[in-house]
């Protein structure tokens, strides 16, 4: 009935995996404790969305800690100067949370976000812990200046977004939140018309008269690179000057990137100075 | 500590409790291979396709890369579910039929299943809100376009029945 799992086809039935222990902590110092007792092979588990695949390919999970049942990483929380986004919050109601109001453009931009079927179980969590280039969540954040926040057997530490897919400090680190600062009213508008070859996400924040752009710049296959310009450039050739000229991949060349990030830049200008 | 888990959840209307299952086995291996219900397709089996595509406390969810051990304690409707106990087809079947919104109808169960969450949430979908939820899963005979017109059917006769 099953098919071997010699037999060539692509896919394999469950009964060719080996079974693995499962189990359920209910705070983060018990998941961080699951996390690091390396001799278990443990493996974080909460969307769901791409352990079962990796699993069929050969990731190894000797114990699977499941997350779900921390109550403490699954809210959204709004304070003067900062939103704080659980990691466990999914997709679709981390778009869907009236909280998000603070940082215009946030829920629309991270509802473009996978599609409708994926956003009920995909979290915040889990995509940035993919440390994927294709998944989108970094990009978001690095624009908005995230601050990423860690708990491990030493205690909580904490890195901007952009510097996630460069560390070497995740093994055994709970991803517990995502803090994204509210100083300087952040507006944000994600374009990804061209996706999935190139993404653009560009954020406002004002500074007394003046106001600036933050840019993350992605594509499918490259971290983001983030520079920032004044509102009123008028100059777009100067965003140029900073752009590594190995910023490429083998479907976009760095020539082509910078003639994307203009195109882009203007129309998302315009929708952020009206508030779209 | 055993490599198992025991579940209680609903399938179909129908309790079930301390259903011991290995930890690693999936929902569509679960719903096929167990309880025979091979109405859920396993396609891609990675989660993209969605034509195994099942109802979980609402919510559409691929089984195929869904744990078995994520529906302890939910409510799981599959394709075989939505007859009604007479044997009449839910009006989101009879709109694909009427409508011959298929083509191979590999696709057609998790599509049946994506909409029919749709509906339950949004009675009154926008052809741009079904377009958004039905590009969640892949049909590659269609065009899409007949299957927009059954949901579109679907809601209508919903409301009718409703009313």
């Amino acid at each position: 009935m099953y098919q071997a799992s010699n037999s060539g086809l692509i896919s394999t039935s469950s009964r060719d995996l080996n079974a693995f222990k499962m189990v359920k902590p209910k705070t983060i110092a018990d998941a961080v404790s699951y996390l690091n007792d390396f001799d278990s092979v443990p493996v974080a588990y909460a969307g769901g969305v791409d352990l079962a695949t990796a699993y069929r390919e050969n990731k190894q999970i000797g114990t699977l800690v499941w997350l779900k049942e921390i109550d403490e990483i699954s809210d959204i929380t709004v304070s003067d100067d900062n939103l704080r986004i659980g990691a466990l919050v999914t997709h679709g109601q981390g778009s869907a949370n009236e909280k998000l109001a603070c940082v215009r453009g946030l829920q629309e931009s991270w509802g473009k976000i996978a599609n409708v079927r994926i956003r009920f179980s995909a979290t915040i969590g889990g995509n940035l812990m993919a440390l994927r280039t294709s998944y989108e969540m970094p990009i978001l954040l690095s624009a908005l200046k995230a601050r990423i926040n860690f708990a491990n057997k030493d205690g909580l530490f904490t890195l901007a977004a952009d510097e996630m897919s460069q560390t070497p400090r995740l093994t055994g680190a709970l991803l517990t939140s995502v803090d994204i600062p509210l100083k300087g009213k952040p507006q944000i508008d994600y374009e990804r018309s061209m996706r999935p070859l190139y993404t653009q996400a560009a954020v406002k924040f004002q500074d007394g008269d003046n106001s600036l752009i933050r840019i993350a710049i992605a594509t499918e296959h490259l971290p983001p690179y983030i520079f920032e310009i004044p509102e009123r450039l008028e100059d777009f050739d100067q965003i140029f000057e900073s752009l590594p000229p190995d910023y490429a991949d083998l479907r976009l060349d760095n020539n082509y990137i910078r003639y994307l990030i203009p195109v882009i830049l203007k129309r998302q200008i315009k929708r952020l100075a009206k508030g779209q | 500590m055993k490599n198992t888990t025991t579940l209680s959840f609903i399938l179909n209307s129908k309790e079930y409790e301390s259903i011991e299952v290995p930890t690693c086995v999936t929902l569509g291996d679960l719903l096929r291979e167990e309880f025979g219900l091979r109405g859920t397709n396993l396609s891609c089996n990675q989660g993209v396709c969605g034509s195994c595509t099942v109802i979980i406390d609402g919510n559409p969810i691929a089984a195929c890369h869904t744990f078995a051990f994520e529906i302890d304690g939910k409510n799981i409707r599959t394709i075989e579910g939505l007859e009604c106990a007479d044997g009449s087809l839910d009006p989101v079947q009879e709109s694909f039929a009427e409508l011959s919104a298929f083509q191979c109808g590999y696709c057609t169960p998790g599509m049946i299943m994506l909409s029919r969450a749709l509906l339950d949430q949004n009675p009154n979908p926008s052809e741009e809100l079904i377009k958004e939820w039905i590009s969640s899963n892949i049909c590659r005979c269609t065009g899409y376009a007949m299957i927009i017109e059954a949901v579109q059917l679907a809601a209508k006769k919903i409301k009718e029945s409703e009313a």
